[in-house]
């Protein structure tokens, strides 16, 4: 058997080094990627994803380290994500959401990896979706997504989670914010953490108002929870509502949706990505010869698209 | 592209992450991917941490004065865990005396306290292509 055949199998059966080689492979474009990708595909199907995101600190970290811990206790085995930024300056990044939830690391039943954002825009890494086929493969009875803590970005977790949870603070105040980012239309439901700060009340009303004005075209009425993440209050419940979400996805046919709008994704972003790679790859090749065409550009002797064109012409996708 | 990637982390009971999380933004500031774990892990966490993070090296702190304990064990759980080829180095308030016993135990390199965190960069560089 090739080492990819033992990282293959070994992921099957959760093992933690082969799912962090194999991460690895992924997020850094290593030899095997795709060869390990296309039997990874094949492998999985079943998991419960779910995404967490809202703005920087709200407590996500913190919530998914609860979730974890209700989920064992329920049987389950958890797979995490958590994205965080990656600096645009040196492009290195300090991962931190693995301090909130160190007290897994050492069970069987847990895997946790942490992933930069490397520039890739909407909350998450370009990697993303193919470590939850990774997971995914691997077994894992439910996934957790954790976004960066996100702005006003396009969130792109939605595409990739059953359930989206945003989690929000007391004090932020604007609804206004919120609907900007457009979270409104993505998340299923929504928690005001840090509830044991003052104007948690109102930051509960504020988001229950702004909920009635949500789409919510397959009929799920948005939750609008309250918790403590820091003392673990209010896990129970976000869990009981993420278990009623799934069934309302299930007898719906949401499930069936996420599916294909999950493979539409992956397919545009795999497109995307074989793209993106043979364009450095031509553009490192013919460093010169394009240096020169943007100097024509900027010295207005030809336009942009013209000149992107010609280089588009040349592209060879098999190098992608 | 391959990033590199280490996890920084703090075993043991003393509560002073300042050094840590300098050394951690430095390597941030050389295009390191750093995994920070926090303070008070054991040498099972740690290591535990580091095989799921598919990290390059670990980097692990000590001002408490039990590294002689607390290194040797986190060596053996990455032993352990299949992550017997990630390499350790060691920061923190290490008598000279006991540079040589920790390298002879099988780590990389120790860094006191005043080394430029450019040397410290530069040695998981150097290690890690070296690989
Ligand atoms: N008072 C209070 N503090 C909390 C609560 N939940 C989390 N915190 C604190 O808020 C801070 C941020 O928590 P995290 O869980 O790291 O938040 P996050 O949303 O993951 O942060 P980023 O990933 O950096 O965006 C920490 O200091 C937590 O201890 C809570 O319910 N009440
Ligand atoms: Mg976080």
């Amino acid at each position: 058997m090739s080492r990819l055949d033992d990282l293959i199998a070994d992921a099957a059966r959760r093992d933690p080094r082969a799912l962090g080689r194999l991460s690895r492979i992924i997020d850094d474009d290593l030899e095997g990627k795709e060869e390990a990708l296309r039997r990874l595909h094949s492998m999985g199907g079943d998991a419960r994803v779910v995404g967490i995101t809202g703005p920087p600190g709200a407590g996500k970290s913190t919530l998914v380290s609860n979730l974890i811990r209700e989920g064992r206790a329920g049987g389950l085995s958890v797979a995490v994500l958590a994205v965080d930024p990656t600096s645009p300056f040196s492009g290195g990044a300090v991962l931190g959401d693995r301090v909130r939830m160190q007290e897994h690391a050492t069970d069987p039943g847990v895997f946790i990896r942490s992933l930069a954002t490397r520039g890739h825009m909407g909350g998450l890494s370009r990697s993303a979706q193919q470590l939850l086929t990774l997971l995914d493969a691997a077994g894992f009875d439910l996934i957790l997504l954790e976004t960066v803590g996100v702005g006003q970005e396009e969130v792109q977790v939605k595409d990739l989670a059953q359930t989206v949870i945003f989690v929000t603070v007391p004090g932020l105040g604007d609804g206004i914010q919120a609907m900007k980012a457009g979270v409104l239309e993505i998340a299923h439901i929504y928690l005001v953490n840090k509830a044991d700060l003052p104007m948690a009340e109102t930051a509960v009303k504020d988001l229950q108002t702004l909920v009635s004005f949500s789409p919510n075209e397959d009929g799920w009425k948005p939750p609008v929870l309250t918790s403590v993440a820091t003392r673990g209050e209010g896990t129970g419940r976000i869990m009981e509502e993420m278990d009623r979400h799934f069934s309302h996805l299930k007898a719906s046919g949401g499930i069936a949706e996420w599916r294909r709008s999950l493979a539409l994704n992956s397919v545009t972003e795999a497109i995307r990505g074989v793209v993106d790679g043979s364009l450095q790859h031509l553009m490192t090749a013919g460093r010169k010869e394009f240096s020169e065409d943007i100097d024509r550009v900027g010295r207005r002797e030809e336009d942009p698209l013209s000149v992107a064109r010609r280089w588009l012409e040349r592209l060879d996708l098999s190098r992608g | 592209m391959k990033k590199i990637r280490v996890l920084i982390a703090k075993p043991g009971l003393d509560g002073h992450d300042r050094g840590a999380k300098v050394v951690a933004r430095a390597l941030r500031d050389r295009g390191f991917e750093v995994v920070y774990t926090g303070l008070h892990q054991t040498p099972e966490q740690i290591a535990a941490a580091a095989v799921q993070e598919g990290v390059d090296a670990v980097g692990l702190s000590i001002l408490s004065g039990s590294h002689l304990t607390l290194v040797p064990r986190v060596l053996e759980q990455l032993r352990e865990r299949g992550g017997e080829d990630i390499p350790v180095f060691v920061g923190g308030i290490i008598p000279a005396e006991d540079i040589q016993t920790l390298k002879e135990a099988g780590v990389m390199e120790v860094f006191t306290p005043g080394s430029p965190t450019s040397r410290i960069a530069d040695a998981i560089i150097s290690t890690v292509a070296g690989e």
